[in-house]
């Protein structure tokens, strides 16, 4: 006999050939020590293809996951609601989208500059040629552009807006100025549109609405745009120079007249001085004051500081913009206290530092900082406060061991029948356990499946039927129940 | 849900049809619906199977809960035109092998690094011992690394029908494909496969 293609060895020990073809297959492995290896060899592979169809699934996040997953998939629900809304919801979706121009200015620096180059005042490039906002008709009467809707989704700190303190309610309106000293705030502007005024920073509204929004900034702001729309303006100015924008996300930081323009979406134009650069994501541009655009070239962002740069411009973003009102009404605030300078996640996303309040969808949110974590649920237009530094651990756990000794009897019953037909039958099963603050089981649910469907069952039935618990703190408790 | 698409429990097959279908035909009505505990019951119940699905075809965790959530996020969207015409599990199941595909062909692109370097020990049947463990991950990379040599579809089948124990017509309905193709792909790929185990061993 010839030697048998490798595949061959594998129908024989799946029992694949036929009596004739098995005799002399195993005649040739008796002889030909290389086929005899062979057979051992995809043997072997044959029980790791065995053991694979066994093998419990990594344990995830199961709990971040499904948090994510319910923002994305709460998200696409909505959006497929504004689609059913027809009409009326193109018209609600064109309020928030109707974004404007961003002028980034340089401050009291930049009106000193200004007034020290008469030749090239920020204006004139406003609107970089590359990038045109379309013109209007001339025999229809301009409309006027709506106000633009704000929501703060952050706010960390002490911050005011026009003079006041800001607070989760405040608004921006035209000719507010934004002053941050060592706080921080977030503002949302439609459904993807986001802003963040960092640090010792102060940015001017000259300009919000739906037409056109001018910013003159001294500091650093990130700005998460979505695309433009026809007749809409996206133009950032700084010093000098003028950045025109269509969706993007990017940083403009003005100190003393310098800039420091990161992108890590989208294009943007900066134009001065008769000449424009273009930087696409994701590149860093550091413009000195003095410098001409035509000597500088942006650079990737490739660096260790680079990266983090980037990962830090996020806008707290909250799906489901129909318009401010509504998603004022449609949320709600976490207020989270950690450690000074320890760095928060909310549902896995890190989202700030130390304390500070956050615009979050109305459900159950996982809250993280350092080895420290805590479940919240939160109602739409409540307000929660998460505190940390009090290292209280859940007394679910506890209360399930004691709930299992209870029943001890109750669980025994269900492997009766198969300890029946398998004297010394022994096994064991993991669970999860959901519990409601109110001491109600949420769920049951097995994390491995048990081999006998009639056990799990009953151990599932018994858990959800028997078990009580005290108010207390919502948990979820994973357990393995041996009988 | 979790041993939907192993061939020794699975619900949809064992279980009384009409009532699972009628219980889960509720299920997916309510998730339309928006309501979030229906959500958060359907996740529940087949996140471990999808994990596990996707853990099986790719044989590592790089990024697994991004493919989880993918699965799901897929799921939600086309709930609404979800008509009972297949199972759920293989519905489910249908999407998890489409997600799986796009990243096989995604990571075909790429250096072909071998991305099965976390490999769990797989049912370690009281193995313990860590000569015996690491005898058994050389073992699951051996597999995985001639898995990688399969073309994305050839793969998926063999996976399949040799790890997951679906036979030829369960696998033309997850793949979408006629029952001759699969036939036809499954027994190149069982051919390529064993062909490079015996190629790796001399």
């Amino acid at each position: 006999m010839k030697h048998a293609p490798p595949h061959r060895w594998a129908d024989l020990a799946a029992g694949r050939v036929s009596e004739a073809e098995r005799a002399a297959l195993e005649a040739h492995a008796e002889e030909c020590a290389a086929c005899a290896d062979l057979r051992t060899r995809v043997a072997g592979v044959r029980a790791v293809l065995g053991r694979l169809r066994d093998a419990p699934p990594p344990a995830l996040n199961w709990d971040v996951l499904g948090t994510r997953l319910y923002w994305t998939a709460s998200s696409e629900m909505r959006r497929r609601e504004r689609e059913r809304d027809g009409r009326r919801g193109r018209v609600r979706r064109a309020i928030p989208f109707a974004l404007a121009g961003l002028v980034v200015g340089s401050g009291v620096a930049a009106v000193v500059i200004a007034a020290r180059r008469p030749a090239a005042p920020a204006p004139p490039a406003l609107v970089a040629p590359a990038l045109p906002a379309p013109a209007p008709e001339p025999s229809a009467p301009a409309p006027r552009p709506a106000p633009l809707g704000a929501v703060v989704t952050l706010l960390a700190g002490d911050v005011s807006i026009g003079g006041a303190r800001a607070t989760e309610a405040t608004s921006l309106r035209a000719g507010d100025v934004v002053r941050t000293g060592r706080g921080r705030i977030a503002v949302q502007f439609g459904e993807r549109s986001g802003l963040v005024v960092e640090p010792d920073s102060r940015v001017d509204l000259e300009a919000w609405d739906s037409a056109n929004v001018v910013l003159r900034v001294a500091g650093a702001v990130t700005v998460e745009v979505d695309r433009r729309q026809p007749g809409q303006r996206f133009a950032v100015l700084a010093g000098a120079r003028a950045v025109e924008v269509r969706g993007t996300v990017f940083r403009v930081a003005e100190h003393g007249g310098d800039v420091d323009l990161a992108v890590t979406r989208g294009k943007v134009a900066v134009v001065g001085d008769g000449d424009s650069l273009e930087v696409a994501a994701p590149a860093r541009l550091a413009l000195a004051a003095s410098a001409s655009l035509g000597s500088i070239l942006p650079r990737p962002l490739l660096s260790e500081a680079d990266k983090q740069l980037a990962d830090g411009m996020r806008a707290p973003i909250v799906p489901g913009w129909r318009s401010a009102d509504e998603l004022r009404s449609a949320t709600a605030m976490l207020s989270i206290a950690a450690p000074a300078r320890a760095a928060v996640a909310v549902d896995g996303r890190p989202v700030g530092i130390g304390a500070f309040r956050l615009r979050t969808l109305p459900g159950r949110h996982l809250v993280e900082t350092g080895g420290l974590a805590r479940w919240v649920d939160v109602e739409a237009g409540a307000a929660e406060t998460v505190i940390f530094g009090d290292r209280t651990r859940s007394e679910r756990p506890g209360q399930v061991d004691d709930q299992l000794l209870t029943h001890r009897v109750a669980v025994g019953q269900c492997a009766v029948g198969l300890r029946n037909k398998e004297p010394g039958f022994t096994g064991e099963m993991t669970v999860e356990i959901g519990v409601n603050a109110d001491g109600s089981v949420d769920f049951v649910a097995p994390v491995r499946p048990f081999a006998d469907r009639a056990v799990e069952s009953c151990l599932l039935d018994v858990i959800r039927d028997r078990f009580t618990f005290p108010k207390g703190t919502k948990a979820t408790v994973q357990k393995v129940i041996r009988f | 849900m979790l041993s939907a698409m192993s061939r020794d429990s699975r619900p949809p097959l064992d279980a009384p049809e009409g009532l699972i279908q009628a219980s889960e035909a509720e299920l997916i009505r309510r998730c339309v619906a928006g309501e979030r505990p229906a959500f958060e019951q359907f996740y529940r119940d087949h996140r471990r199977s999808v994990a596990g699905n996707l853990y099986r075809v790719l044989g590592d965790r790089a990024e697994l809960d991004d493919l989880v959530q993918e699965v799901f996020v897929i799921a939600f969207r086309g709930m609404v035109r979800f008509r009972g015409d297949a199972k759920l599990s293989t519905w489910l199941y249908r999407i998890c092998v489409n997600v799986a595909l796009g990243r096989l062909r995604s990571r075909s692109r790429r250096a072909p690094a071998l991305p099965y370097a976390e490999l769990d020990d797989a049912g370690d049947g009281g193995a313990n011992a860590p000569d015996k463990q690491l005898e058994r991950r050389e073992e699951l990379v051996q597999v995985y690394r001639a898995l990688e040599r399969l073309a994305p579809k050839k793969r998926i089948v063999f996976i399949l029908h040799e790890i997951q124990g679906l036979d030829i017509k369960e696998i033309a309905e997850i793949v979408q494909a006629p029952l001759v193709t699969v036939r036809t792909r499954l027994h190149y790929a069982r051919k390529e496969f064993y062909r490079i185990v015996a190629a790796e061993g001399r």
